[in-house]
């Protein structure tokens, strides 16, 4: 999924898949983190704006 | 458009205390299919309770969503609510606004943004939530329970004296666990054997045990109130029907193996039966060192049987039993100590474990209850017992407490004193002597028995002559100690047993890091799995001494009878369901359901005038759990899930998102 | 007569004639002789009017669908369509009893749209095609192009000229046909290039989308009953106009329902009205498959009908990038 939507033109860091069991909060709480600070840096998403 | 009625709770403070919740009801009024929106204090409550069945007949609500605590808390609450006012109960959805909110962030401001997105999220899930009906199961009437150490034991006594079948499993070829190889038994200096024994023979007694010993459970199939279960019989090579147990075979045998029951101290024959009390009273062939397996000469014991019984050609059998319900009660092992090699306990025949000492002291143990050093026989002056050997070790060995040594350690320290005048020590890091009786029998062991407590830890352990030499700290003083010692007793840590993880998978049970088996709730469902139908007791869940044990194996007792002694159960109807009119019968749910819950299945239906069969699925409806992986796997959506299902979630994340 | 039309009406015929099949599926002349249209023959007079040239494009499998017959039936299958068959036997939407496949081997089929502009397409009376080029006769004349100027693309790249599955093989076998085009080499230099150039190339291409479906429609994996695309806005991710980020969802989604099960038909792309590079699309998520987990071109024998869904197999050796 990754790589097709890199394909079509997203920049991959706006799609994270982590696999996560339910008693890994930290884990959770820094991946939520990490993935936050990344996305700032690369800014408000212009594809697929303007979907119903 | 449905008509949903909205009840923000204020949880006391634990939500208003952070939320806005007056700003959040209006907010949330606001929506077009929101009927009636308002806050509460403590809706959980009866006056709440009543105030919700109320609105929704005033105000005609035929879609309820309560903003409160978590839906584990109180969605069946809440569900009980809507059914009193009429309403199927599957028309609540929850929104979790205490333990995904209001606990967990400290900005007012944005706590009350975020409970707005997480109500209206809410409100949408309502929207397209439809009514469910729970279909039932027929019920079993019968137990089983997997392991006899004095938590099985306790758990079959229990569930036959209820009146139910119970079928027992026992690995090993006698029933009675740990507690069997105990001497004395904290606080009351009880006899272990003495204790147990009664309840062995009733067990094996029972008219309504079926009691499988040298036996394990290879297969559990099928779900809660409907398991099949396939037992292994192990092959004893002896005729468990005709032996009486006379004993001339595991007299006369020539062969001699250390007897693991008794920590390889003491021999037993390669017939034999682990203790003398061991029920049933029916010896086992060890055949790796038997010399008729090995040489095919000997058989002696076959020669001299009365009756028999012998069988060197006995296979393993299979049988297979249907139960309703499974306690679990497998117990535990101990801790290897040479993982401390500073301990030098593999070099030392001196240093031993607690359990080593329980056998020394142990009347039918290999010294005859005479306490002696294993590598002279002469009787110790002085032990030293050497507390937290692998546990409260986040380095090494676990990081939990074992809970145990503390008070088996003073038991031995108590005894050694009183009935054979031997002196000891004990490095320890803390005293855990919690219970009834605990606190004053510890103080008997340092005040009235003189046990010499260093607190401090000991760095190295080695021979001098025939003496040990234990090098510690006593960290009270403030200084380095080193004792000169007769004996060393290492207090090892209780851990899981090494097939603990192929058992908890066999039962469907979890398991955690140390391979304890994980309850469903660590406060309120101690003796319950995640696995429906599925219960645990004793060692095998966590470290725990005798009365603990006891009390949760018949905690699990009464939740098996519980279940058992109904004659239907509920199905949950939170499970997948097939639209056949859509399903194409690509079968690709079938392979990913991990409960093997998905099954093809024939429809027929008019097509151009004819009758045509096509293949769709079916759902079964116990076995599926709801998991919803054959929901996401099916690319056309005509698997869904209900209460879950596509058009929820759609929704949820339209109303979170945009 | 062409050779294969002769043979194909002589299998067709035979088979109904011996009530082997109740019908039988091939092509037929359209409008003009360059125009093909499928053919439901169920009797001999049907039969006659069997063809068989270059401009028998359409998959034909792809029209069936169960429990339609009582009896048999035989369709004729060239390459791509073969492991269309497959891809039907995989999803459950053909019962491998139920139909015998005539496999024909075939080097290229002529697209109409490229040669317009070069010949009068409908005075066409025969078109050969070789692995050196594309002879084609019409009333007026003779031209001869090359593969590039008059195949369609997807069969520059073919790489299984000849039927992977067939109870009967009619006509000569493929040996080697030439390397015109090379679809894996063009998929990687796009997905080499920035994201930006990315984004312009398929928003250019999407934002013409009609979302008329035909590319679903024309699709060997594309068999579910109730398409998700067809349902009310509820059950979907995307709404039914035609705005650029409904397009792109659609192609999208509809290129991950299909991942791991595309057979490389060329289908999609070949219907497409406005002309996008569907296949292009498909073949990323083919050649992300091969490199994720090994598994190679699927659909490509009879062995392979067997074979787990790769997408809905899960395998301790298959890669873990999300741990």
């Amino acid at each position: 999924m990754k790589r097709l939507l890199e394909y079509v033109g997203f920049e991959p860091e706006r799609l994270y898949v982590k696999w996560i069991s339910g008693s890994e909060g930290q884990k959770f709480a820094d991946t939520a983190t990490e993935i936050t600070e990344n996305i700032k840096k690369l800014g408000p998403n212009k594809k697929m704006r303007d979907a119903q | 458009m449905k008509r949903i009625g909205v009840f923000v709770c204020w949880c006391g403070s634990n939500i208003a205390g952070t939320v806005d919740v007056e700003k959040l009801s209006e907010e949330i009024g606001k929506m077009p299919n929101v009927a009636y929106s308002c806050n509460y204090k403590y809706t959980c409550s009866e006056p709440g309770q009543e105030m919700i069945k109320d609105a929704i007949k005033e105000h005609n609500l035929n879609r309820i969503v309560v903003a409160a605590c978590s839906p584990r808390m109180h969605e069946p609450t809440f569900r009980k609510t809507l059914a009193g006012a009429g309403l199927n109960p599957y028309l609540l959805v929850m929104a979790n606004l205490r333990e995904q909110c209001s606990w967990v962030h400290h900005d007012e401001e944005k706590a009350t943004e975020k409970s707005i997105a997480l109500v209206r999220r809410a409100v949408q899930k309502a929207e397209f939530a439809v009514p469910l009906e729970p279909t039932t199961d027929s019920v079993t009437g019968r137990a089983m329970v997997v392991g006899a150490g004095i938590a099985g034991i306790q758990a079959a006594l229990d569930l036959a004296d209820s009146g139910h079948e119970v079928v027992v499993v026992e690995k090993e070829p006698t029933v009675g666990g740990r507690m069997a190889q105990l001497d004395k038994t904290f606080p009351t200096l009880d006899c272990s054997i003495c204790i147990l024994a009664p309840k062995m023979v009733d067990v094996s007694g029972h008219p309504n045990i079926k009691l499988y010993t040298n036996a394990e459970v290879d297969k559990l199939d099928g779900y809660v109130g409907n398991f099949t279960a396939t037992i292994r019989k192990k092959a004893r090579s002896v005729d468990e029907e005709e032996c009486i147990g006379c004993g001339i075979c595991w007299e006369k045998c020539p062969n001699s193996v250390p007897n693991k029951f008794d920590m390889g101290l003491g021999d037993r024959s390669a017939i034999y039966i682990p203790f003398p009390q061991a029920v049933p009273s029916v010896p086992v062939i060890d055949r790796d060192n038997c010399r008729y397996y090995e040489t095919g000469k000997c058989g002696i014991c076959q020669k001299l049987c009365p009756k028999d019984a012998v069988d060197f050609e006995q296979e393993d059998t299979f049988v297979e039993e249907e139960i309703g319900a499974v306690v679990v009660a497998t117990g535990y092992d101990l801790y290897d100590p040479t993982r401390y090699p500073e301990y030098n306990y593999d070099k030392y025949e001196d240093i031993i474990t607690g359990l080593h000492l329980e056998r020394i002291m142990n009347a039918s143990g290999p010294t005859d209850g005479k306490v002696k050093r294993p590598s002279d026989g002469k009787k110790p002056e002085h032990v030293t017992f050497i507390q937290c050997v692998g546990s409260r070790d986040s380095q090494k060995g676990h990081e939990y407490c074992s809970g145990v040594c503390c008070m088996y350690t003073a038991k031995h320290a108590t005894y050694l004193k009183e009935h054979y005048d031997i002196d000891s020590s004990v490095f320890y890091m803390d005293v855990r002597a919690f219970k009834k009786g605990y606190e004053e029998f510890y103080r008997r062991t340092t005040d009235q028995f003189e046990a010499d407590y260093l607190r401090g830890r000991v760095s190295r352990v080695y021979g001098e002559g025939d003496k040990l030499i234990v090098k510690g700290e006593d960290s009270m003083l403030g200084e380095q100690v080193t004792l000169e010692t007769d004996m060393v007793v290492l207090a090892t840590a209780v851990e899981a047993k090494p097939d603990a993880r192929k058992v908890a998978q066999t039962m469907g049970v979890s398991y955690d890091e140390s391979f304890f088996m994980t309850e469903a709730h660590p406060k309120l469902r101690p003796v319950e799995t995640n696995a429906a139908g599925v219960f645990l007791a004793g060692a095998c869940q966590g470290p725990k001494d005798i009365p603990e044990t006891v009390a949760q194996a018949s905690g699990a007792a009464a939740k098996a009878i519980n279940l058992i002694s109904k004659d239907e159960i509920e199905n949950d109807p939170l499970i997948a369901n097939c639209d056949t009119s859509r399903c194409s019968g690509c079968l690709r749910c079938i392979p990913v359901c991990p409960y093997s819950a998905v099954t093809e299945e024939e429809v027929t239906e008019w097509n151009h005038g004819e009758e045509v069969t096509r293949t769709a699925v079916n759902v079964n409806e116990s076995l599926c759990a709801g998991c919803g992986t054959c929901s996401a796997a099916c690319r056309s959506g005509a698997m869904n899930l209900r209460g879950f299902s596509n058009e929820q979630i759609l929704a949820e994340v339209e109303a979170i998102c945009l | 007569m062409s050779k294969e039309t002769e043979l194909v009406r002589n299998k067709a015929k035979e088979l109904l004639e011996d009530g082997d099949v109740e019908l039988v599926v091939g092509y037929e002349e359209g409008t003009y002789p360059s125009r093909t249209t499928p053919l439901f023959a169920d009797t001999l007079e049907k039969a006659e009017r069997l063809i068989w040239n270059p401009f028998c494009v359409n998959s034909l499998p792809k029209l069936l669908s169960k429990g339609h017959f009582e009896d048999k039936l035989a369709v004729f299958v060239k390459g791509c369509d073969s492991r269309t068959v497959i891809r039907l036997l995989q999803d459950n939407q053909l019962d491998r009893d139920e139909v015998i496949v005539l496999g024909i081997p075939c080097n290229g089929n002529v697209d109409l749209d490229k040669i317009k502009d070069k010949v009068d397409i409908t005075t066409i009376i025969e078109v050969e095609v070789t692995n050196n080029g594309v002879n084609v006769k019409t009333e007026g004349s003779t031209e001869e192009l090359s593969r590039e100027e008059a195949l369609y693309d997807k069969c520059l790249d073919c790489r299984f000229p000849n039927p992977v599955i067939a109870d009967e093989v009619i006509g000569n076998e493929v040996s080697e046909l030439p390397k015109n085009k090379n679809k894996d080499d063009e998929v990687a230099s796009l997905a080499n290039k920035s994201v930006a150039e990315k984004n312009e190339f398929w928003e250019a291409h999407f934002e013409r989308c009609l979302r008329c479906y035909a590319c679903r429609n024309a699709c060997s994996a594309c068999t579910c009953r109730d398409c998700l695309f067809d349902r009310d806005e509820r059950s979907t991710w995307l709404a039914k106009g035609k705005t650029l980020s409904d397009n792109e969802a659609f192609h999208i989604t509809r290129a991950f329902h299909v991942a791991g099960r595309c057979v490389d038909c060329g289908e999609c792309e070949r219907v497409c009205p406005v002309g996008i590079p569907v296949q292009k699309l498909n073949r990323k998520i083919s050649l992300d498959m091969d490199n994720l987990f090994g598994i190679g071109e699927i659909a490509t024998s009879e062995d392979d009908i067997d074979n787990p869904p790769p997408l809905g197999t899960f395998l301790t050796e298959d890669p873990e990038e999300f741990m």
